[in-house]
Order: C-alpha cells, then structure tokens, then sequence
C-alpha cells in the first residue's frame, strides 16, 4: 500500500481493493487533494490506445459516503463516433494541478447528480462503468 | 476519558425487557435470567459511551440459575457470542442478567457479590478471546426498568510467567460503572446508572425557573439540568439558541462554531455588544459569555470549541452531548451529523432558514424556514431532504462552492466570491423558537406529538406545516451503522472555508508580528 493509500479511510481502501479485484489490478493513488483523491485507472477510455486509456476518477476521500466528482486525463476525449469530447471539458484547468506532473490535463467536470445512489465501497465498480459509458457517449 | 456511559435504543430496551422478564411458554420461571450481546464504543472528546449491539439471544439450556452457583451462561453460549464478536469490526461483548427487585423503580441496581463473582471469570475469558482493545462489560436490568452497567477492564498477560500471575486472570479485574444509561429514539430517557451514585444530586434553582417548571415540574428542570447539549453553528440561529438553552436551565452546553463576529453580521447576533464586532471576536467567545451570563442551572458550564463540525476537532467534542442542535446551515456538517447521530445515537435538531430575494427588485421572492428531528427513532436528514448526497460532495470542493450566490453577480467560474445569503433576525428567532421547543418534545415529551418528522414555515402566506416524512426511504442504509459507534466511519474531512480563514488569520498575524520587529 502506498503512503498515499495509507493516508485514506478503511472504506476507501477497501473500494480499491475490489476495484483492484474485480476491473483492474493496477489501479493506484496518484494524489490527495484535499477531500478528493486521484484514482488512475489504466482502461477506461476503449477507443484509444495506449496510456490515453487510463484516466484519473476524482473520488471524494470519503467515499462512498460522498459522490465522485470530475475526470482528468492526458488527452482530450475522443466519444465512439470520433468526436471530441466537449460536455464540461476545461483543458488545464486547476483540478488537473494534483496530478499535472504525470500528464493530467483535461478535466471534465461531470458530476454524479441523477446517477446511481452509493451506498457500499462495492459500488467504485459501478463508477468505473458509468465512467466508461459516459466517455463513450460523450 | 471523564466519564462512562451507556446507550441503547428504545426498541433494544423494549427487547432486553422481554427477553428477561416476559412469562414463558416453556415454564421456565427462573428467578434470574440473562444474555450476551454486542457492544461498541462510541468515544467523544471526554465521555466514552458503550453502546448495545446485536442481543444473541439464548437458545434452551444455554441459560440457567441455581441457588448454588446463581446464574451461568454455558461455554457454547459464550463461544456463539464470541464468535459473533470476533468478526464483527470493533465489538465488544456485554453480560446482562436480570434482578427481580426491585419490581418498580428506575434505580440502578447493585450486582450481588456473586454476580461480581462470576462475571469476572466469565468476562476475563471473554476478553482474552475478543482482544483486547474490544470492550467488555456486564449489566443488570430490573422489571422496571432500572440499569447499571460496569466496564471491566483485564491485563493481558505478556508472556508465559505472567499468564500464571492471579492479577492477569479473573481475580485481577477492575470496572468502572456507566454513570448515565441512554435510551434513545424518538425521545431521550437519561437513567442513571451508577449503583453508588443513585440520588439525584444535580442542583436547581427553582426560583429562577419556576414558571417553566409549572409545565415540567421540578423533575423535568432535574433532567434539563442534567444534559449536554450541543450548539453547531453560532450563526443567528445558534447564537440565539446559546442564550435559549442556558435559561431553560440546561446543564452543560458544547457550542462549536470557527467563525468571527463582523459588522456585517451584527444585525442578527443577538446578545452581542458592538466592541464584539468591531473587533472580529470569535463567536464562540461571545455565546459562551452570553450562554454563562443567562443560565439558570446552578452549576451551568459551557465549553466552546473554534473548530469546524466538519472537521474531527470540531465534531469529536459534539461526540460528548446528549442532543445535537444544528444550525450549520452547510451541507458538508449536516452530513457529518447525520452519520455522527446514527453511530453514535445522538439525537440531532437541525433548522434553518432560505430566503431568496430578487436582485432587482429586492423584494423577497420565496422563503422557507424548517426544523427537523433526526437520528434514532427518526427518518435520517438527508431522506428528510435537509441535503442531498450531491450538495454533500459539493461543499468538499472549495470554500465558496455550494454556498449562496448572489443572482446575477457571477460572471464565471472564477468569480465564485462568497456573497451574503438575505438573512432577518426575526426568522432566526423562529427557527430558535421552534428548535428549543423540538428539545423540549424529546427530553421532556412536553409535545409528543412534535417529537418527529420535518416543520416548515412558508415565509409567503406565513403558515407553518408538517411534511410527510417519517420514515427513511428504500434503500438508505443509515440503519445498517445504528449504534456501530467507533467502527463507524463518520465522512468527516477537511473544511475548506475554515482552511481559508486559518490561512488568512495566520497571514494577518504574521504581518502584525513583523510589524513589531520592524518598530
């Protein structure tokens, strides 16, 4: 477990551990900012290669007693038809700071309002996917 | 750690009761009776509070009484509770048995030598097989509804030498009672629970209460006396709520609250002088001198904290109270006290006021003043929509996000400045009014039929209606930590309009000090 992890509460740290689980062994802790950390997830985005793929969930340290807030990634989004990506894109915006040293440099500031209630640190699963779809969608 | 309590809900009280005094199909008239149960600490800034777990209730022959050995649980009994214990995060195991006498009464009975006798055999077991940072405590319950409760405390041999020393077995034990025993939801009943403690020696002055006390009588001004209330947020409603709880004669009162009086807030800070304002006093200051200056209780103490309720150091102190009233007006906090009342069963009174001007015009344009129970007993805040899970995340995001935005004045993101909500005193003192008389409903049942659900006052025909809610919706989970206390993760974080003005005041300081050192 790195520092960071350590610093998370046993809710969190057990998200990740299923996370870890069940989607993607690699999954880490790239920066606390406060009262949001940065997950980096390397496959979220399926329509581009490489490292693009990954991208940084912020995930409310309290989790999941809180929703997540917001993506950043290295490369702007690209939806499955090939547009670009524009619903609450900010290139360089100051959510990117905590992780710009690793490449973080688009954020999109989705929220989670009118997704699915969290209630268990099972459900890091369920905002990966919703993750996942709503790049896919754009 | 001060001091020792005890809390369990109603709905546990009602099933301890008949587990231990119901007649028995079966015949079993024993004069005795017990059970094992779950416990788990829930620990405030200076009290410490065991709280009843899951009964695991007794199967046939697991139980019994003779006059020679008095009552005994069977080592299949234990090693089921045991168990339960083990993989359950952070509890602890409690004996409780029953006394027949007295059969009315709510005195806290005395465990007979022989009671003592056994517990501490059976406890010390125990308590090197659950570990030894899980509590381990033994009750007794009499038919009326009398309670005491110990806290044992072992030493866990280090080594082989040690585990054959009589002061690390059963003989070796010490305890401590659990001075109040709380029973909570809707209402809160505060019982005393210490057998060596049992008369009322809590002092009134019914000279400066008695027309409250023609309602409540010198027994309710006895309970007023004897509870911790807290106060979150100093604002115009919580300052007023200082001063109302002092003169209704409360005991002691917590109030927590990070912010500084200022002109701008003058116009609702009732009590407060001018000089306060002047010069910025932290209202923490200012309500505890007027809370002390208007308390009716004899011994009335007020502790006050500069802290963020949203913030460990804020609500830890709140963790010791007996009723939380929440004037926080901050989704963040009221989150945090929404969890904290579940957990820890503490019984919380949230109320506060919106109104929504047109910036045009400055004429009011919609406004709503509410007050809601929660906690025990009661639909949660957030199913009550005091918050949302949204508004909760939002107000982790920065120190302006989520708070009132002057319409029309934001040009973009960047102009997030924080602007003042329309706030009038009257409407605070309403918010005030209604909130006491919610506590008196719970502590006193002055009102019972006021104790639950969600008031509000609709500023523009100027009604006040109750909302429909009274139970959580599918779905919430908040029952699923009722009285988990420590084990409990309560989303407590990191306050960032605080930070802000920590910041800000350590700059100020910083500037002043080599101001001197350049004089």
């Amino acid at each position: 477990m790195s520092d960071l992890e350590s610093q998370l509460p046993l809710p969190f740290r057990e998200a990740l551990a299923f996370l870890r689980q069940h989607r993607d062994p690699d999954v880490r802790i790239d920066a606390i900012d406060a009262n949001f950390a940065y997950v980096w997830i390397n496959n979220l985005v399926k329509n581009t290669p490489g490292e693009a793929r990954g991208g940084w969930i912020r995930l409310p340290v309290v989790f999941p007693h809180a929703n997540p807030h917001g993506l950043v990634t290295r490369d702007a989004l690209m939806r499955s038809n090939g547009e670009k990506v524009i619903d609450g894109h900010n290139p360089a915006h100051d959510m990117c700071k905590p992780v710009s040293s690793m490449g973080g440099a688009h954020y999109y500031s989705w929220t989670w309002a009118g997704a699915p209630a969290l209630n268990s640190p099972k459900h890091i699963i369920g905002v990966a996917q919703w993750y996942e779809r709503r790049i896919r969608n754009g | 750690m001060d001091r020792l309590e005890f809390a369990l809900t109603k709905d546990q009280f009602r099933k301890a009761l008949s587990l231990l005094f119901d007649q028995r199909p079966d015949g079993d008239n024993d004069p005795e009776r017990g059970f094992l149960a779950l416990i788990f600490p829930a620990t405030g800034l200076k009290r410490r509070t065991l709280i009843l777990g899951d009964i695991v209730e007794p199967m046939p022959g697991e139980v019994s009484w003779s006059p020679q050995r008095g009552l005994t649980m069977s080592h299949r009994y234990y090693s089921r509770a045991m168990s339960l214990a083990q993989s359950t995060s952070g509890a602890g195991l409690i004996n409780v048995h029953s006394h027949p006498r007295p059969a009315t009464g709510i005195l806290p009975p005395r465990p007979s030598p022989q009671d003592l006798r056994t517990d501490q055999e059976e406890l010390c077991f125990a308590s090197r097989a659950v570990g030894e940072q899980r509590p381990i405590a033994a009750g007794v319950i009499t038919p009326g509804g009398g309670i005491s409760v110990r806290e044992y405390t072992f030493r866990h041999p280090r080594s082989q030498a040690e585990a054959v020393l009589a002061a690390f077995g059963a003989g070796g034990a010490s305890f401590r009672y659990a001075e109040h025993i709380r029973v909570v939801g809707p209402g809160l009943r505060v019982l005393r629970g210490n057998p060596d403690k049992p008369s009322d020696n809590v002092s009134i002055d019914l000279s400066m209460t008695d027309s409250s006390a023609l309602l409540w009588g010198e027994a309710g001004q006895r309970i007023l006396a004897e509870l911790t209330i807290g106060i979150a947020g100093l604002g115009g409603v919580g300052g007023m709520l200082a001063e109302h709880v002092a003169r209704l004669g409360i005991g002691s009162l917590v109030i927590v609250d990070y912010d500084r009086l200022e002109d701008g807030n003058f116009n609702r800070s009732q009590g407060a002088t001018r000089a306060e304002s002047k010069s910025g006093a932290p209202k923490v200051g200012v309500y505890s001198r007027i809370a002390a200056e208007a308390a009716t209780a004899p011994n009335f103490n007020v502790a006050k904290y500069c802290e963020s309720v949203a913030e460990t150091e804020g609500l830890r102190p709140l963790l010791d109270c007996d009723v939380i009233l929440a004037a926080a007006d901050d989704a963040f906090a009221r989150q945090v006290l929404d969890h904290a009342a579940y957990a820890h069963l503490i019984l919380i009174v949230d109320g506060g006021t919106t109104l929504v001007a047109n910036p045009r015009t400055l004429r009011l344009e919609a406004g709503k003043s509410q007050i809601v129970s929660a906690g025990p007993g009661h639909a949660c805040l957030e199913c009550q929509g005091v918050y949302t899970r949204e508004e909760a995340t939002v107000a982790r995001e920065s120190a302006s996000w989520g708070r009132y935005l002057e319409l029309g004045q934001v040009q973009d993101a960047a102009d997030q400045r924080e602007t003042r909500a329309p706030s009038v005193i009257c409407n605070n003192a309403l918010v005030a009014g209604l909130l006491g008389l919610r506590l008196l409903a719970l502590t006193l049942r002055l009102t019972p039929a006021t104790m639950r659900g969600i008031q509000r006052y609709y500023v523009e025909d100027g009604t006040l209606r109750w909302g429909a809610i009274r139970e959580c919706k599918d779905g919430c989970v908040k029952n699923s930590w009722l009285g988990k206390g420590d084990s409990h993760f309560v989303p407590v974080g990191i306050d960032l309009r605080w930070t802000e003005l920590r910041e800000k005041e350590q700059e100020q300081q910083k500037g002043l000090l080599e101001g001197i050192q350049e004089q």
